[in-house]
């Protein structure tokens, strides 16, 4: 699990992206076990609501306007870069430019977690690789992110399922998606299971 | 949180196991050209079984659904270069290396012999 950690100067609070692999039943066609990423923050929207869970199965499945992902590090900063500017963090409400940059990052590579600052006075998180400018994100991008997460907010909904249940899940990155809750479990690889 | 699948012989009554996780690390070693402070997200797949001549699985990483198990070129369960197309896919093959090996060079990937999981 990749928790990435993110800093509000103003609200001097740290607001988490967690990505995390599960497996669960997602075609009950097949009965056959899938993996996937969720994709999940508690930051919330400009507009006050909060993001739906994303699932992730292939390069595809970006946040929305986003192009496909040709990593799994291009992937995390492109939902880290979606839900920062729809939370439009970073979003100056002072005409004062004299500050300096009070960005700052913790990194925490035994336990794979990752911190970004957001404040209105800096425009940069700390990452070189990952940095991006909330500046950039123009009003209009922003504006027309919030009124499609305005329309999406309101289904989110999560559910939670014993591990041995099956699950229902959308991969749609504006739906929202029910997932199981399973920690760490076994699974008989059904590539492996026999004839050993 | 890792995903541990398991690995049942039926023959020998035992389990193995390889825990699968998604991490956020930043990387030292054989895939990182240069170490650097940029993170870098990626599968890791980590197994306690050993090898039917003894030597430890260890460990492997996955940067993407264009690298396949064998050397980033082709996979371990057929001859293809092509990049995996889910997450699902991916994981399986990964596995399935572990469970079964391969020879070396194996589809002209120029890895080293890897045997089986002993069970």
């Amino acid at each position: 699990m990749a928790i990435v950690r993110i800093y509000h100067e103003e609200e001097n609070r740290y607001y988490t992206v967690t990505i995390t692999l599960n497996y669960s039943v997602l075609d009950t066609s097949n009965a056959l076990y899938e993996y996937y990423l969720l994709v999940s923050t508690n930051i919330p929207r400009a507009d006050g609501g909060t993001f739906p869970l994303f699932m992730v199965r292939t390069f595809d499945d970006v946040p929305p306007g986003e192009s496909t992902a040709t990593s799994w590090t291009d992937l995390v900063d492109k939902y880290l870069n979606y839900f920062v500017t729809v939370a439009e963090f970073g979003q100056s409400s002072s005409s004062s430019s004299s500050s300096s940059s009070s960005s700052s990052s913790e990194l925490y590579s035994s336990t794979s977690e990752s911190s970004f600052a957001y404040s209105s006075s800096s425009e940069s998180s700390s990452s070189s690789s990952q940095s991006s400018d909330s500046s950039d994100s123009s009003s209009s991008s922003s504006s027309s992110q919030s009124s499609e997460s305005s329309s999406s907010s309101s289904d989110s909904s999560e559910s939670s399922s014993s591990s041995s249940d099956s699950s229902e899940s959308s991969s749609s990155s504006s739906d929202s998606s029910e997932s199981s809750s399973s920690s760490s479990q076994s699974s008989e690889s059904s590539s492996s299971s026999s004839g050993l | 949180m890792s995903v541990s699948v398991s690995i049942f012989s039926n023959t020998a009554s035992v389990t193995r196991a390889v825990s699968v996780s998604f991490e956020g690390d930043i990387l030292a070693g054989s895939n990182a050209a240069s170490v650097t402070t940029d993170l870098d997200y990626f599968f890791k797949f980590i197994s306690s079984a050993k090898s039917t001549d003894g030597i430890p699985l260890g460990v492997e990483l996955n940067m993407g659904l264009n690298e396949p198990v064998l050397n980033g070129v082709k996979q371990s369960q057929t001859d293809t270069s092509n990049a995996y197309s889910t997450v699902s896919e991916m994981v399986t093959d990964f596995v399935y290396d572990y469970v079964y090996g391969h020879v070396a060079d194996q589809f002209g990937s120029g890895v080293t012999e890897q045997n089986p999981m002993d069970f």
